[in-house]
């Protein structure tokens, strides 16, 4: 185990986590592009310079493709509650169990990190962008958070191929290179032109709020009441400098008219209106 | 011609039409000399003489060629479908399609990126099914899943599935993870799991449980059935059925070389896969007999053909090679096919509702025709290449009378399209009497409507085609949700003929029945100031207005053209048996066909049964 791997490794999951929980869009791409760029090198030997120049290029452009993505939507990034949702600091534990017990599987149960080698650090940063990703692809908070999810779980297949087939052929690190790009421009187009996106939810933008008839505009609401929801709009609240969140609740659907309400219409009985709900 | 030129085309052409999908046009134009100049590529390609490239010696087979022209060939006819039945790309047109029920709209929404799409998913699968290393062939064919969401599109502001092309993404990431991680067992068979029976097994599950993904067989059919709900049916022969064929090519290669050395029975995986391919067959086939809706129907059929390709990844020892091989080939087919033969029909008569379509073969009976040849190119009729192929599948896969159930259930999916076509016979609904026929007719310009710009026609009102004339009676009109001023009053038992013989408007030029057509393009006057440029708007104006005005027509063709693909890969033309059955100059991934060398990037060791 060289210092290298020990660093690649220990980058690729700090990438991972702060992707994972950053509720800045350029930390969270900065996150994927660390992981991504450091996950090839975790292999023994180094892969030569064309494979490591193909995946370099291939992880700053699937960076690239998130940042365009992204950069003029913080809010779709990040979801209704920016950060992650269990906090950073049980998010970090949670990768670092799994590294470790990544590093350890394989070893005798008496010396679990006696003779540990590149595959093993590869299998540990695996294991922890694993951990790390498949919350957000399945119940993901937002689109930003499922594509984030999405090119964190390609790049983990790609790690546990390294740990456990070694270290690649030129023509296969070609390949993955190819791999990760094209995730990352699905992911792009997908969440790109996609707007605020809640998967048990709506698919439409929700419609915009007359500030006047709001009272409470710019007030924060008390917990545990049904104004909260207020506090949800798509329009920033005055004086406040945190990102609208796109995602639609009833609330506003009731403000702007019963119609445009897809769940309360199915609620009703009634077919629900489809042009709206487009 | 070799992998490289190729494949560099196609990543080429697809880049540049999604940099110009800013204009519809332009970028649907790219696409489609893209796709033609790949389908040239293709048929030049010499398969016999092996290269090398990044060190490595890569090289095709009869197969891989016969797969790139029918994929290609297949895709570029349900582009021009698309291009047939959409209305003009502009934001306005688009917005106005969305918010009906209008196939127009449904076709839009996946035509603009469709054939990037498509040069991208062909372009990984070139890749995938040349080069030698399994696990680049894997990363390859992965790689082609991955393009094929681009098919939603998404391009505009008025598409609006994101939950349907997240749920298609996380489908693919989940898909992804699974096949690298078990084939990288499978191939690598390093420690900690390397030698154990149970990881073995758990790999081949994995392999199975992600080739089930991306089929969207039962129980992951919401893949399917979900896009077609929608309406976003372009994407769909892409996404279920060329991409994933690519991984089960690939996955076959793989399971056939790596575990017959093992020795191991897994009878137990086998089973599950098997019964999960099982239920695929039946239910799918049992469900689709029961839709109301031609597009349900579509995909319901599709998820029932899956289970057969299901069969032929859990046949491992020895693999039904060139059988799995002709039934992938016919099973892209027909999946395009039968997506562009629900879309032409829906276009032609408004309505996908099994209600509003009786008798619609009287209205187009091109399309009955190509109904009739799809199913037979799905289901097979003895003698015929995929007859045989899927009776070999099943009987390699199941033994006994399990295997004649899947035999027969299989052929329950006849139901379904007997279903369609007895209503197809029967008396005709409003929907269909309102529809126009399957004759050609001549646009004509109508003189009182106003002339707009070529460049951004008007808004569409409620979807329709810009160039077509609605017919049929108001409430006929008003059941299918169009409200136009200009629609002709008549009586529902009179059929369109006869209304358009009475009607002193719609004859012209010869007293031949014609659909008059709204001027929504300035057509150049000649004069001194014509340039060629005008020239060439005036060309694309005489050829939208006639597109316009022959829409059933136009798409029938199509559709026709489709089926005739099937019919030939079913009936094994041009040597569909041959090239199956053929073997590679260089081995793909330790295909067990490949003669004296069939696993040279394979290390696999038998291990003592504990």
């Amino acid at each position: 185990m060289t210092p290298l791997l020990l660093a690649a490794s220990g980058a690729v999951v700090v990438g991972g986590v702060l992707c994972v929980t950053a509720r800045d869009v350029r930390l969270i791409v900065s996150g994927l592009v660390l992981a991504l760029i450091a996950g090839p090198l975790l292999v023994d030997p180094l892969p030569t310079a064309g494979p490591m120049a193909a995946g370099l290029v291939a992880a700053l452009l699937a960076g690239d493709l998130a940042w365009l993505a992204l950069r003029d939507r913080p809010a779709a990034a990040t979801g209704a509650r920016p950060g992650a949702r269990i906090g950073w600091v049980p998010e970090m534990l949670l990768a670092v169990t799994a590294f470790v017990v990544g590093l350890s599987l394989g070893h005798d149960p008496g010396a679990p990190f006696s003779g540990l080698g590149a595959g093993d650090l590869a299998r540990g940063a695996a294991l922890a962008l694993l951990v790390l990703a498949l919350p957000q692809v399945l119940v993901g908070a937002s689109s930003g958070r499922i594509g984030a999810g999405v090119l964190l779980l390609v790049a983990a297949a790609l790690l546990g191929r390294g740990a456990l087939g070694g270290s690649p052929s030129p023509l296969e690190s070609l390949v993955a290179a190819l791999l990760e790009v094209a995730a990352a421009g699905s992911v792009a187009v997908v969440l790109g032109l996609a707007p605020g996106h809640r998967p048990e939810g709506h698919r439409i933008a929700p419609p915009a709020v007359d500030p006047p008839s709001r009272p409470n505009a710019g007030v924060a609401p008390a917990p545990f009441t049904r104004d909260r929801r207020s506090a949800r709009d798509t329009r920033p609240s005055a004086g406040s400098d945190r990102a609208p969140d796109p995602l639609p609740d009833r609330t506003s659907y009731r403000r702007a008219g019963r119609a445009a309400d897809p769940l309360a219409e199915r609620s009703a009985g009634r077919k629900p209106n489809r042009a709206a709900e487009r | 011609m070799n992998l490289v030129v190729f494949a560099t085309a196609c990543f080429l052409a697809a880049a540049l039409s999604l940099a110009a999908r800013r204009s519809d046009r332009l970028s649907v134009t790219i696409g489609l000399i893209g796709l033609l100049a790949a389908l040239l590529l293709a048929l030049a390609w010499d398969t016999s003489t092996p290269q090398r490239v990044a060190q490595e010696s890569v090289g095709g087979d009869p197969f891989l060629r016969l797969f790139l022209v029918n994929g290609l060939l297949a895709t570029l006819l349900l582009t021009l479908l698309g291009v047939t039945v959409s209305p003009p790309s502009s934001a306005a047109a688009a917005e106005a399609s969305a918010a009906t029920d209008r196939p127009a709209g449904a076709g839009l929404r996946g035509l603009v990126e469709l054939p990037s799409a498509a040069l991208i998913v062909f372009g990984s699968a070139a890749i995938a099914l040349s080069v030698t290393s399994p696990m680049a062939a894997l990363l390859a064919a992965v790689a082609a899943g991955f393009a094929a969401p681009l098919g939603f599109g998404l391009g505009r502001a008025s598409a609006p599935l994101p939950r349907i092309a997240i749920g298609a993404l996380r489908n693919l990431a989940v898909a992804a993870a699974i096949v690298i991680i078990a084939t990288s067992t499978l191939v690598a068979m390093a420690d900690p799991l390397g030698g154990e029976p149970f990881a073995v097994g758990l790999a081949f599950v994995g392999v199975a449980g992600a080739v089930f993904l991306r089929l969207g067989s039962i129980p992951f059919h919401r893949l399917v059935v979900a896009p077609t709900v929608n309406g976003v049916s372009l994407a769909v022969p892409l996404l279920i059925a060329w991409a994933p064929i690519v991984l089960v090519i690939v996955a076959m290669a793989v399971l056939g070389a790596g575990l017959p050395a093992l020795e191991l029975p897994l009878s137990m995986e086998r089973s599950v896969v098997l019964a999960a391919a099982a239920i695929s067959i039946l239910l799918g086939a049992a469900v689709a007999a029961v839709q109301d809706d031609i597009h349900h129907l579509v995909a319901y059929s599709v998820v029932a053909q899956s289970g057969f390709v299901l069969l032929a990844v859990a046949t491992f020892d020895p693999p039904p090679w060139a059988a799995a091989r002709v039934w992938l080939l016919v099973f892209g087919l027909t999946t395009t096919a039968l997506v562009g033969w629900a879309l032409a029909l829906h276009a032609t008569i408004g309505s996908a509702r099994l209600d509003d379509l009786a008798g619609w073969t009287r209205r187009s009976p091109g399309l009955a025709v190509a109904l009739v040849a799809i199913v037979v190119a799905s289901l097979g009729l003895p003698g015929l290449a995929v007859f045989d192929a899927r009776r070999e599948l099943v009987g390699d896969a199941l033994a006994g009378p399990l295997g004649s159930v899947v035999v027969i259930g299989g052929y329950v999916a006849v139901v379904a399209y007997a279903r369609l076509l007895w209503v197809g016979f029967g008396a005709p609904s409003a929907a269909v009497i309102a529809a126009r026929d399957w004759r050609v007719r001549r646009p004509v310009v109508e003189p009182d409507r106003p002339v707009a710009s070529a460049s951004a026609g008007p808004p569409i009102a409620a979807g329709s085609n810009p160039n077509r004339r609605l017919t049929g009676s108001p409430a006929g009109l008003a059941d299918r949700g169009i409200t136009s001023p200009g629609a002709r009053s008549t009586d529902l038992g009179r059929s369109s003929r006869a209304i358009s013989r009475r009607d002193p408007t719609s004859t012209a030029r010869g007293g031949r029945a014609s659909e008059t057509a709204p001027a929504t393009a300035a057509i150049p006057t000649r004069g001194p100031d014509r340039s060629a440029r005008a020239e060439l708007a005036r060309i694309e104006v005489i050829i939208r207005r006639w597109v316009g005005a022959n829409v059933a027509p136009a798409a029938a063709a199509l559709v026709l053209g489709l089926a005739l693909l099937s019919v030939l890969a079913a009936l094994g033309i041009p040597n569909v048996r041959q090239a199956a059955a053929a073997d590679r100059p260089v081995p793909l991934a330790g295909s067990p066909i490949s003669g004296s060398n069939p696993l040279p990037s394979i290390s696999l060791q038998p291990v003592a049964s504990p």
